[in-house]
C-alpha cells in the first residue's frame, strides 16, 4: 500500500511537471498581445494563481467549519497546509501583479479596490500563519484557528464584489484570441495540480509529524476498554 | 527593465517559489519518514511468551488506576 501510495506520488508530480513544461511551451509560443507587449503573457500565470489563491482559502474555510463541527486534528492538520499554500499563491499573486503594474502603469502599487482587497487577504492569512505559531496549547491553536480560519474568508466574497460594483483601474481579460484562452486553461490545470500536490504534501506532513498532547494522535493508555483515560 | 526580461524575471521568480516550497515540504516528508524509521526498532518479543500478555505486560496502567484497582 506504501509502495503504491509512493508511485502514485511520483505520477503527479511527473504529470504536475509535464502539465507546467507544456504550458511554458505555450506560453512563449502564444501570440504577444500587440497593445501590452511581452508583459501580457504574465496573465497565464495571475489569473490561474489568482483563482488557487481563492481555492485554497476555500478549503482552509471548510476545513475550519469541519473542525469545529467534529473537533477532530485532521481538519486542523488540513486547514494549516491550505492555508500555508494560500500565503504563497497570494504572495505570487501580488508579485505578478506589481511586476505588471510597473511596465503596464508605470508604477509598483495603487491602492484600487481589487489590489486592496487582495494585499488584505494575503495580510490576513499570513496573521493566521503566524497566530498559530504564538499558541502553545494543540487544543487552543487548533479552534482559535479555525474562528479565525472561517472570518478571514469572508474576504474572498468582499474581493470578488469589490469587482462587480467598485470602479477599478485593474484591467478584465477580454480579447484573448482562441490560442491565448488554451494557453490559459492550460497553465490553470498546472497551477492547480501544483497547488493541490503541494496542499496534499503539507498535510500528510503534519500527519506524519508527532504531536505531543494533540487528541487523535496520543495513543491510548493501554487496550482495555472502560477505564479512564 | 525591458517587458521581456520583467515578464521572464516574475515567471521565474514565482514558479522557483512554488516547486521550491514544494521541493522542501518533500524533504522534510523524507527526514521525517527516515527518523521515525531511526527511532522506533522492530520490537522483538520471544516465541515462547504468547502475543496478549507480551502487550499487556509492556502497557502498564498509570498509577493512579492502579491505586484505585488496589482500593476496590
Amino acid at each position: 500500500m506504501d509502495r503504491w501510495r509512493q508511485w502514485a506520488g511520483y505520477a503527479y508530480w511527473g504529470l504536475t511537471l509535464l502539465v507546467l513544461g507544456i504550458a511554458a511551451g505555450m506560453a512563449i509560443n502564444a501570440p504577444t498581445d500587440t497593445e501590452m507587449g511581452p508583459i501580457q503573457k504574465l496573465v497565464y500565470l495571475h489569473l490561474p494563481v489568482a483563482a488557487n489563491t481563492f481555492l485554497a482559502a476555500f478549503v482552509v474555510c471548510v476545513a475550519s467549519v469541519g473542525f469545529i463541527g467534529g473537533r477532530h486534528k485532521f481538519w486542523d492538520d488540513l486547514a494549516h497546509a491550505a492555508a500555508a499554500v494560500t500565503v504563497l499563491n497570494g504572495t505570487i499573486l501580488l508579485l505578478t501583479g506589481i511586476f505588471w503594474a510597473k511596465v503596464a502603469w508605470g508604477l509598483w502599487w495603487t491602492w484600487s479596490p481589487r489590489l486592496s482587497f487582495s494585499l488584505i487577504l494575503w495580510l490576513l492569512y499570513a496573521a493566521y500563519l503566524a497566530v498559530r505559531y504564538r499558541i502553545a496549547s494543540p487544543q487552543r491553536r487548533a479552534l482559535v484557528s479555525a474562528i479565525y480560519g472561517i472570518v478571514a474568508f469572508l474576504d474572498v466574497p468582499l474581493l470578488y464584489l469589490s469587482l462587480k460594483l467598485l470602479p477599478d483601474v485593474h484591467p478584465t481579460v477580454s480579447g484573448l484570441t482562441p490560442e491565448m484562452y488554451t494557453t490559459l486553461w492550460v497553465w490553470f490545470a498546472g497551477v492547480t495540480l501544483l497547488s493541490g500536490g503541494t496542499i496534499a504534501s503539507r498535510f500528510a506532513l503534519a500527519r506524519a509529524r508527532v504531536h505531543p498532547g494533540d487528541e487523535d494522535d496520543v495513543p491510548a493508555p493501554y487496550p482495555l476498554s472502560g477505564v479512564p483515560r | 527593465m525591458s517587458d521581456s526580461n520583467a515578464t521572464l524575471l516574475a515567471y521565474f521568480i514565482s514558479l522557483s517559489l512554488m516547486l521550491g516550497y514544494r521541493v522542501r515540504i518533500a524533504v522534510l516528508r523524507r527526514k521525517i519518514k527516515k527518523e521515525a524509521a531511526v527511532s522506533l526498532p522492530p520490537v522483538s518479543v520471544p516465541s515462547s511468551v504468547p502475543r496478549r500478555e507480551a502487550v499487556l505486560h509492556e502497557i502498564k496502567p498509570p498509577a493512579k488506576v492502579r491505586a484505585s484497582s488496589r482500593s476496590e
